[in-house]
């Protein structure tokens, strides 16, 4: 036996084919911060080959708490964060082909599109619309990942996240009622008075812990399910993680990204 | 070139696709495409909706696995002409492993590709062949007289497949 056949014995049981298709397949993680940091780490011990990487910024000082592979002298260094993305990859999966922009997802459309599927951490329901808006059109499942801590007052606080898997013939989010209206509206109207998002190591562990799962299962079908994880709501004081029942909206089509919609966006006759 | 199909439209044509025929031996249909990175390097190809050929437009000929007449290449013409959809002939080889094109497929249905692209020239049009597991595909890209074979389908969905071109 290889030493390459040795260091995938322990998940041999995700099927025959699953070594096969991380090698193939191509992977794009959409921020590459505190969530994405952990799921790229995960992929390469999964054995992932091919990388999509989007993230504009460099690390800072308040990144240290959280961003898997970050160091001191980054910091110093002002590295961008797709360089510790890629060195997090290559340092596991050598031969990696990895293909990190420090841009926006929508300003390399061509590597976005190239994705076979799509993992999300991005802070705003306007990014993640706007990510699941592309992503149906070109037929790209996405995994999402969030997390917030709300302030209750009296010195009370209260860790909520969720995962998300938005896929083709599936409920969307805003199906889902996790985007709608008039949470966009009043993000738009908070816009630059936010202050910085409170993030920590542990739960953006379990968030992304979650969503490499359920991208596993969707590449592999492991569980024989038949029927994908497709809103996983963590409970961060609690400690659980709890599927949302929206079994009612399967056996209806999503009227937002209607099935024929795919492709370029082109001028349509009327 | 990569192709991208939803899965409840891909089990629809296979679906469509097995059920008999009164007289043919098998079923043809037409698949709908879409592009996608028309400015990049890379074109997809994403299938979108399925037209089945309607038994009446099917020839009673035994020489071959199926035939269609004259209303239905015109009928798929028209399509092409009223939406500017790329059009890609269907059928399956409902076996396992990469199928593989027929002397009849490889004789006769380049020049109805042909028709097509003379139609619609902004579009891609082509060829799919399923397997009851795989799949290949030849499409020819707008400008191009040259077909590019698929490298792989993606079946998107749960769970995601991918149809590869070549055996593993």
């Amino acid at each position: 036996m290889s030493n390459e056949e040795n260091q995938y014995d322990r998940q041999s049981f995700l099927g025959p084919k699953a070594q096969q298709i991380f090698t193939t397949a191509t992977v794009g993680v959409i921020g590459a911060g505190g969530g994405g940091s952990h799921i790229i780490q995960q992929l390469a011990h999964l054995g992932f080959q091919n990388y999509v990487v989007f993230d504009p910024q460099t690390i800072d000082r308040t990144n240290l708490n959280r961003l898997v592979g970050g160091r001191k002298n980054d910091v110093r260094r002002q590295r961008p964060k797709i360089c510790i993305a890629t060195r997090t990859i290559k340092g596991i999966q050598p031969k990696a082909h990895v293909r990190a922009f420090r841009s926006l997802w929508m300003e390399e459309i061509d590597a976005f599109r190239s994705c076979d599927l799509i993992f999300a951490g991005v802070d705003s329901y306007k990014a993640r619309h706007e990510i699941e808006t592309s992503a149906r059109r070109f037929l790209i499942p996405v995994v999402d990942v969030g997390m917030d801590v709300h302030d209750l007052g009296e010195g009370k606080y209260a860790m909520s996240g969720q995962v998300i898997l938005s896929l083709p013939d599936y409920p969307c989010m805003t199906c889902m009622g996790f985007i709608d209206e008039a949470k966009l509206t009043q993000e738009a109207r908070r816009y630059g008075s936010a202050g910085s998002v409170p993030q920590v190591v542990w739960s953006n562990g379990v968030l992304a812990s979650l969503a490499v799962g359920i991208g596993v299962e969707l590449m592999t079908n492991w569980t024989k399910s038949r029927l994908p994880p497709l809103y996983l709501a963590y409970d961060g004081n609690r400690g659980t993680v709890q599927s949302r029942p929206i079994l009612e909206l399967l056996n209806t089509a999503c009227p937002h990204f209607p099935a024929g919609r795919v492709g370029d966006p082109v001028l349509e006759a009327i | 070139m990569k192709f991208r199909i939803r899965k409840s439209l891909y089990d629809r044509v296979l679906d469509d696709l097995r059920r008999p025929h009164p007289f043919a031996l098998e079923r043809v249909g037409f698949l709908t495409a879409k592009l996608g990175n028309r400015r990049g390097s890379d074109l997809i190809v994403f299938l979108a909706d399925y037209i089945a050929v309607p038994d009446n437009q099917y020839i009673n000929d035994r020489s071959v696995g199926a035939r269609m007449n004259s209303d239905a290449i015109r009928a798929a013409m028209q399509h092409i002409l009223n939406t500017q959809d790329g059009l890609f002939h269907v059928h399956l080889h409902d076996w396992s492993g990469i199928p593989e094109l027929g002397y009849t497929d490889r004789m006769e249905i380049p020049p109805i590709v042909n028709s097509f692209c003379n139609v619609g020239p902004s579009s891609a049009h082509g060829i799919v062949l399923l397997s009851s597991d795989k799949a290949m595909a030849l499409a020819w890209p707008p400008s191009s007289d040259e077909p590019v074979p698929a490298d792989r389908i993606t079946v998107v969905g749960y769970p995601l497949m991918f149809l590869e071109m070549d055996d593993e």
